[in-house]
């Protein structure tokens, strides 16, 4: 319980009230005063002072000293006048609202302390950041100066060599400089202009220089200087590759230039002339130098087709070459990502056919296990008849089996029912895509029977066919090497007789269970 | 940033937007111009020429075609001429003359279904021996043209009666040193790639690398084969040593990844045959460059050569835009010019810059 400190001084300046009030012998440390416009409290336990104030007070610019043992707290006025006492005297009742007010005040006071630290902590971020963004972006449009300034200086490049060129205008000496070290490492850069409709004489010399000079040596320290020649043959530059065309150049070169030269303006100024916005001022000047063009083009163009016509190859004869693509079965293009996918996709499919009925009632399932199990004892006993009518009953239950067409066709061919024998092997290969290595003994069998028949019936190229896709499935089966041989010499009609050598040989021709 | 600043810079000069779908750019030899054909909405081709005038590009000449167009060479016509070959969609290939673009010079129905790729040889003084053109297309067949003979193929190449048909989607000549010589490298849809001797006319070589190969090209067409690049789908491509071949293993190959996307194209820079630049579906280009090993053989275990790798080191990657650059063509004339095209329905001229340094 505190002890109310009821003795104090005051005196009052005409903007202040200054209080005095004895410490007791508490250190300054463990004094909590607090403050607010009608209401002053000191605490400085176990004693606590309580003054509610007769007039308001500004808490804000209020101080407080320790002393000489006693406290002074300087009350700033909040208005300019003589207060006639400190404190008043206040009922309990008036005593308790009054504290309640004095702690709204404070809460009220604390909430608008911390508004305004934020306050100021958002605005020194903002500011934080805004100077960031200005560096970055001075950097970026220090960046973009370099790029134009790349960009200019590139396209620059060329203007300067080639007004270094027209100065030039030997040509044929400045092809023989080409072959000597010295004057081809002057010229080693980029040259081209990069203009508009004026296609400049220099341009087709220049090229032509440049070519020659640039060899497309592999060589890191860019020295073309010595062409290096990878094949031995003296053929190692981009353009001009031979010694032949060389020649043909440097011999007829003046000629062929201007000709070249001439030619060229009137296709580009017949291209200009096509455009709305036309050159103007210099179109006539071109159409006269045109038909100068056109009269040196003609005279020269005689000379120039004997030429061409020496100097290309004829035809080629024709030709065609077979291939053979690896293997897919899915039309899209392959891909390793979908490699997995595809494998698994194509499992699933083979494994369909051998177990059909796994989702239906089991009684048809019995019931087709029990038709197999007899066409298989049937065929093997001989009752091939017997074995041709459990698959089709069998059918009538699992239409979309190749297992039964398959057996259905090995008790056809037995029995000499080739054209069925066919279409059930047909039939079969049909249900058995796609191809997978699962399926391969059915496919491979159904081939077989197929060629077989194709064979019996006289169709030797369709049995060699069949034949010729199973050896491609077991390329190393010697007995079908065999088969295939011999079926190849039949088709060839050098083997005229023994036609209906079912070349079955060895090979298991009776039904199958899987 | 200062060793930033020293390596080739990939930059973009000019950017053109297509109200159509550019399907192949083309510079045109000896000129600042260039050829995008492609496909208008509507289904017919589109043929624009462009030149390069003060920072843009301006257009020359549009021209609609019948169908939509797929893809153009130079290659296979003469300098003074530089007719342009086009295959379209409908497997129609057509000798063009920009000049007068209207009235092909050549027209053939080459294939029954889209020529998805075509290259010529020979032309442009570019190579040795008959000027030809190559298609090759969705049906399977590769048929080699001689513009000189008409309404029939030079040479077919295809699957025997009844085999499968895979999609041919990139072809390369090269080997192309001498009159008589001559190699053809096509690739398909299911990772094969098939070397032909179009002397001999067999196949010299043939491998699958798994992925379907988007697009092929020799390092040189004129002079022995020296290198092949394969691009293929799954973000790989494959570069292969063409001058030391071995009767099992083939022909020796590094493999590479890049752009993290479908690598559509390769191309090798004309200056300098070390260095290519691949574009890839994620809108990036990177500039690669090979240099070679010590040795460039070595003995096998049977006795017999076969061919080492050197290393491929990427030079530079730049992302360009968000959708795939199908296309790219260097300028013969300028070192580090290129064009390229793209499914953004936009083509863009490309600066390289310091490559005359490498």
């Amino acid at each position: 319980m505190p002890i109310h400190v009821s003795e104090y001084t005051w005196y009052q300046t005409a903007e202040k009230i200054i209080l005095s009030l004895d410490l007791h012998h508490t250190s300054p440390k463990n004094v909590d005063i607090v403050a607010t416009s009608s209401y002053l409290k000191v605490s400085f336990l176990p004693y606590i002072f309580e003054g509610f104030l007769s007039g308001c007070v500004d808490a804000e610019h209020s101080r407080a000293k320790a002393v000489g043992g006693r406290l002074e707290v300087d009350l700033v006025k909040e208005v300019v006048h003589t207060w006639p006492d400190v404190c008043v005297q206040l009922t309990p009742e008036e005593k308790w609202t009054r504290r309640q007010d004095a702690r709204k005040e404070m809460e009220e006071q604390e909430m608008k302390r911390e508004k305004k630290l934020k306050e100021e902590r958002n605005q020194r971020e903002r500011y934080a950041v805004s100077r960031q963004i200005s560096t970055d972006d001075l950097i970026r449009d220090k960046q973009k100066q370099m790029i134009e300034e790349i960009k200019t200086d590139f396209l620059r490049q060329a203007d300067r060599k080639n007004s270094q060129e027209e100065k030039t205008e030997e040509i044929v000496e400045d092809i023989k400089t080409v072959t000597e070290d010295g004057r081809v490492e002057r010229k080693k850069e980029d040259e081209l202009v990069i203009e508009g409709e004026g296609i400049r004489n220099c341009e087709v010399r220049g090229e032509q220089q440049q070519r020659r000079r640039w060899s497309s040596a592999g060589s890191e320290d860019r020295s073309p200087v010595v062409e290096q020649d990878y094949d031995g043959d003296g053929e190692d530059s981009m353009h001009y590759s031979s010694s032949e065309n060389v020649n043909q150049l440097t011999g007829n070169h003046k000629v062929e230039n201007i000709n070249r030269k001439q030619k060229k303006i009137p296709s580009n100024r017949k291209a200009a002339d096509k455009e709305k916005d036309g050159q103007g001022a210099t179109s006539k000047l071109d159409k006269t130098e045109m038909k100068e063009g056109m009269r040196q083009r003609e005279s020269q163009e005689k000379k120039k087709e004997g030429r061409k016509k020496k100097s290309l190859p004829p035809v080629r004869q024709h030709g065609s070459i077979t291939i053979r693509h690896t293997p897919r079965v899915f039309p899209t293009p392959s891909r390793e990502s979908t490699q997995e996918e595809e494998e698994q996709w194509l499992s699933k499919q083979s494994a369909i056919p051998s177990a059909p009925d796994k989702g239906d009632n089991s009684d048809t399932s019995k019931a087709l296990e029990h038709f197999k199990k007899k066409a298989v004892f049937l065929f093997k006993s001989g009752d091939y008849r017997g074995c041709v009518n459990a698959c089709t009953e069998a059918l009538a239950l699992a239409p979309m089996s190749s297992t039964f067409f398959s057996n259905r066709s090995a008790a056809n061919l037995t029995l000499g029912n080739l054209h069925h024998a066919v279409n059930d092997c047909s039939k079969a290969l049909e249900l058995l895509m796609p191809s997978t290595p699962a399926n391969l003994k059915s496919r491979l069998l159904s081939h077989v029977r197929r060629g077989t028949a194709f064979v019996r019936l006289g169709l030797v190229s369709e049995g060699l066919a069949d034949y010729e896709a199973a050896l491609a499935l077991t390329p190393d089966d010697t007995s079908l090497q065999q088969d295939v041989a011999r079926l190849k010499d039949l088709a060839r009609g050098t083997d005229s007789e023994d036609e209906s050598d079912s070349g079955c040989g060895d090979f298991p021709g009776g039904p199958s269970s899987n | 940033m200062t060793t930033e600043m020293e390596k080739p810079q990939i930059l973009v000069y000019i950017e053109k937007n297509l109200n159509y779908s550019p399907f192949d750019v083309k510079w045109i030899p000896r000129s600042a111009k260039l050829v995008s054909v492609g496909s208008h909405p509507r289904g017919t081709g589109a043929l624009q020429v462009y030149e390069m005038n003060e920072g843009e590009l301006k257009m020359l000449h549009d021209v609609e075609r019948p169908k939509a167009l797929k893809c153009g060479t130079f290659g296979g016509s003469s300098l003074e001429d530089r007719h342009l070959a086009v295959g379209d969609f409908d497997g129609k290939l057509e000798v063009i003359d920009l000049e007068c673009p209207s009235h092909p010079v050549y027209s053939v129905q080459a294939h029954s279904q889209i020529i998805n790729t075509i290259d010529g040889v020979a032309g442009l003084n570019i190579g040795k021996g008959a000027p030809e053109l190559a298609t090759g297309s969705r049906d399977g067949l590769v048929k080699v043209w001689d513009p000189r003979q008409k309404d029939r193929s030079v040479i077919t190449i295809e699957p025997k009666e009844g085999e499968q048909k895979r999609d041919c989607w990139s072809l390369a000549f090269g080997n192309s040193h001498s009159n008589e010589d001559r190699m053809l490298c096509a690739g398909f849809d299911n990772g094969d790639v098939k070397l032909f001797d179009l002397r001999t006319m067999a196949i010299q070589w043939e491998t699958n690398v798994k992925n379907g190969v988007c697009s092929i090209e020799f390092d040189r067409k004129d002079i022995q084969m020296n290198k092949l690049l394969a691009t293929t789908l799954e973000s790989r491509f494959y570069v292969y040593d063409m001058r030391t071949f071995h009767s099992k293993q083939g022909y020796a190959k590094l493999m590479d990844k890049g752009h993290k996307s479908t690598v559509w194209c390769g191309r090798h820079l004309p200056q300098n045959r070390e260095i290519f630049t691949t574009t890839g579906g994620n809108g990036s280009l990177m500039l690669w460059k090979y240099t070679y090993p010590a040795a460039r053989s070595r003995e096998f275990e049977d006795g017999a050569e076969v061919g080492v790798m050197g290393e491929i080191k990427p030079l530079q990657n730049a992302t360009i835009t968000s959708q795939p650059i199908t296309n790219f063509d260097w300028n013969l004339d300028k070192i580090g010019l290129g064009a390229c095209s793209g499914l953004d329905q936009t083509i863009r001229i490309i600066i390289v810059t310091k490559l005359n340094t490498l």
